[in-house]
């Protein structure tokens, strides 16, 4: 899977999640720049992505994730393994 | 930022109390009146909560729990998870972490969750379902005033042949209990617990029925009879033995319905089986029931409602609606 195929994934993970067909994300998007997007909905976001990947995360791996390109990062990582 | 994670100290509860109030909105029954938190969170010299602690020393998030018996690798159930308002997202995940790590948990679950908050269970590997509700109403009662019956089945219970059932007044009445032989169970709930939770409750009147065969005890069974302007129901709350002769039950529990002139016996679970619970006489209730077995009823509110739990282990697991912090009395602060 190439990068563009896995942030149109992950997109549309987050047009489900916040229910925005507009949401458009780059790998600088933050949760300032999305509404409604605090802890709880990141930790709604992190399950939903573990189900569409087949992966799991471990708590280290999440906290400190700064933007969408370093979640994308993770993923990728974890795909890969 | 690194929070400081640990159990609270004695010296932090009115900051603690502070953080509570600040976070949850208004003031909450188990963290501020004394004498609950007392009751369901003080063990000995210890408190029973773990805190997140930021690097002023300020508490920016906090979960209690209650132990299920005094083992050293006790099952746990959650209570109370509350975090500072736009706190990072790991605080919260880490403090349930540090509450199986520092009470040593064999396994962990928490009874009537917001499903809102089912994810954070989810990403911890937790399983989150809702509990099935159970009932069987009173075919004598024609005034109902606590429930609606669409008129449906009420399947007669079991004849329980050789079966005898005492109402334990007392700890020391249940002392043949074999609660070690149920230890594979989850949670699994020692006489500790049982004494505390149910014998030892300062606000409700819980009876206790001790079911044998042929001169062995392999159930007990915890109800309490909810009062409202004249009309009463039952509610069975726990259960603790052999599930499987759940069924054995029903007869009792039809007796003490007739006895009280109840309109309904309810029970919810997770993890017994509906076909057992038939047999104790006990309907399942589907989405598509009519009929209305509230649960709030002090006062009554006509509705019927659900319960979503979560655990670590599915295996030997069940849970009744008095587990953990649960089936309390409403107290207004």
């Amino acid at each position: 899977m190439d990068r563009e195929e896995l942030t149109s994934r992950v997109t549309e993970i987050f047009r489900n999640n916040f229910d925005d067909e507009e949401i458009i994300l780059t790998d600088d998007t933050t949760a300032a720049d999305i509404e409604d997007w605090d802890s709880l909905e990141q930790i709604n976001l992190l399950v939903a992505m573990e189900r569409e990947f087949g992966i799991k995360f471990s708590v280290g791996e999440v906290e400190g994730l700064r933007n969408v390109g370093e979640m994308l990062d993770l993923i990728e990582s974890k795909i890969g393994q | 930022m690194s929070a400081e994670i640990s159990r609270l100290r004695e010296d932090e509860l009115p900051k603690f109390r502070q953080f509570c109030l600040e976070n949850w909105g208004e003031p909450h029954p188990l963290i501020h009146n004394e004498q609950m938190f007392d009751y369901y969170y003080r063990r000995g010299d210890k408190i029973n909560f773990i805190v997140a602690r930021d690097e002023n020393r300020d508490i920016i998030s906090a979960g209690g729990y209650i132990c299920a018996s005094s083992s050293e690798q006790p099952d746990v159930f959650n209570s109370f998870l509350l975090s500072k308002r736009k706190s990072e997202l790991a605080v919260s995940l880490r403090v349930l972490m540090a509450i199986k790590e520092l009470s040593g948990a064999r396994m962990w679950c928490c009874n009537n969750i917001r499903p809102k908050v089912a994810p954070v269970y989810q990403f911890l590997g937790c399983k989150t379902r809702w509990m099935n509700h159970y009932y069987r109403f009173n075919r004598d009662v024609k005034e109902r005033k606590l429930s609606v019956f669409t008129g449906g089945d009420i399947p007669e219970p079991c004849i329980a042949d050789g079966v005898e059932y005492i109402e334990a007044g007392s700890p020391e009445a249940i002392s043949a209990f074999p609660f070690e032989q149920f230890a594979g169970q989850k949670p699994y709930k020692d006489v500790g617990y049982v004494r505390w939770r149910y014998f030892d409750n300062p606000w409700l009147d819980y009876r206790v029925l001790q079911f044998s065969e042929s001169g062995r005890p392999f159930g007990l069974l915890m109800y309490r009879i909810i009062e409202w302007e004249g009309a009463c129901v039952l509610r069975v709350v726990d259960y603790i033995g052999d599930r499987s002769r759940m069924a054995l039950t029903g007869e009792a529990l039809d007796a003490a319905m007739k006895e009280t002139g109840a309109e309904f016996c309810d029970m919810y679970a997770f993890g017994i089986d509906p076909g057992i619970m038939r047999q104790a006489g006990f309907v399942l209730r589907g989405e598509e029931s009519g009929d209305i077995v509230p649960n709030y009823l002090e006062p009554p509110l006509m509705e019927n409602t659900d319960f979503m739990i979560q655990t670590s282990d599915l295996d030997g697991f069940c849970m009744f609606r008095a587990d953990g912090d649960q089936d309390r009395k409403r107290i207004i602060l």
